[in-house]
């Protein structure tokens, strides 16, 4: 898998991404271009630091 | 099948089983070629020597001693046996050391400070240090959080504040974000007055990020209506197995949310039991 940011990301088959959140979580994010997928995690890790 | 790589430990290239591998290369065994290998005379010489190397991968994590390697290169079952050779069984559930530590978070939807999180330091209930890590909050039905003495409210007494609380508070969440790793197995409710009316509650995982993001994952989903309970009813939630979960204060991926929406008013006496193994 790749790493972005401390999340972990690789692409399925569908095109859809499997992303690992440094806790352990796993989700599939919908398909996206891997800059989107990047700036998905920017916009979480905003988030989050915002919670 | 099982990977088997075989590591040249030398400083000079070797042939075994017909394969050249040089210096600190690894190779690994085909399936067709397992016997052959693993019966190979010079190759078991040469890990005996310490020439050669039986790892389970080639990333140089996985390189095995002597014993440990002939054995998996035989495919030879470590694990341990009884008297009469039979395997011995047994069961492990979490990680060496690590213990059984079911975590009560105790609150009431809609009450200020009745969120009970603390050690069993100290004299007296009211006593004790509290564990910081799990916090409770209010909402109104804008999804505005009330806050004691926010704006426009500077000089509210806590009385005048859950007055505020009973009339304007219809979502309550309790979030927890352990501040250690953890194998979370489950969890136990209980409910205290429980409520007449629909009263309904999920647990969400990482819920600061939303969901097109890759967060708030329900663990407890669809809406729970804690109207079918009595009181002191005991709800199990069995995750047939632990889940490891690390600490994450980047991302937050670690915290639980338990969403109550509730009529104003509604003050249920909620007791959420975390199951989980930590070390």
């Amino acid at each position: 898998m790749d790493e972005y940011k401390g999340v972990k990301y690789k692409k399925l088959n569908h095109g859809s991404w499997q992303i690992v959140w440094p806790s352990g979580l796993r989700v599939v994010l919908a398909a996206l271009d891997e800059a989107k997928l990047k700036v998905a995690i920017d916009q979480a890790l905003a988030m989050a630091s915002n919670g | 099948m099982t990977i088997k790589f075989i590591k040249n430990a030398d400083t000079v290239a070797h042939t075994w089983a017909g394969q050249s591998i040089d210096p600190a290369a690894y190779y690994q065994i085909q399936a067709v070629e397992m016997v052959s290998w693993s019966t190979n005379a010079q190759l078991l010489a040469d890990i005996g020597a310490g020439l050669a190397v039986v790892a389970r991968s080639d990333d140089g994590t996985t390189d095995m001693g002597i014993s440990d390697g002939i054995d998996w290169l035989k495919d030879v079952d470590p694990s341990p046996r009884d008297t009469d050779g039979s395997p011995i069984q047994r069961n492990k559930y979490t990680k060496s050391g690590w213990h059984y530590e079911p975590r009560s978070l105790d609150f009431t939807t809609g009450v200020y400070k009745s969120l009970y999180n603390r050690k069993h330091d100290g004299d007296t209930i009211a006593d004790g240090t509290d564990y910081g890590d799990a916090t409770l909050k209010f909402y109104d039905d804008a999804g505005d959080e009330l806050t004691f003495q926010e704006t426009g409210h500077e000089s509210e007494t806590e009385e005048q504040f859950q007055t505020r609380l009973d009339s304007d508070c219809v979502k309550t969440i309790m979030a927890w974000q352990p501040t250690h790793d953890m194998d979370i197995i489950g969890g136990i409710l209980m409910l205290k007055d429980a409520p007449t009316a629909d009263t309904y509650m999920w647990t969400i995982v990482a819920p600061d990020i939303p969901e097109n993001l890759g967060g708030s994952v329900p663990h407890v989903a669809g809406g729970w209506n804690l109207a079918y309970f009595n009181s002191k009813d005991k709800i199990q939630v069995n995750g047939r197995g632990s889940k490891t979960v690390v600490y994450d204060p980047v991302y937050n991926s670690n915290k639980f949310g338990t969403i109550i929406k509730h009529a104003a008013g509604t003050n249920v006496g909620v007791q959420m039991v975390y199951e989980f193994f930590k070390g």
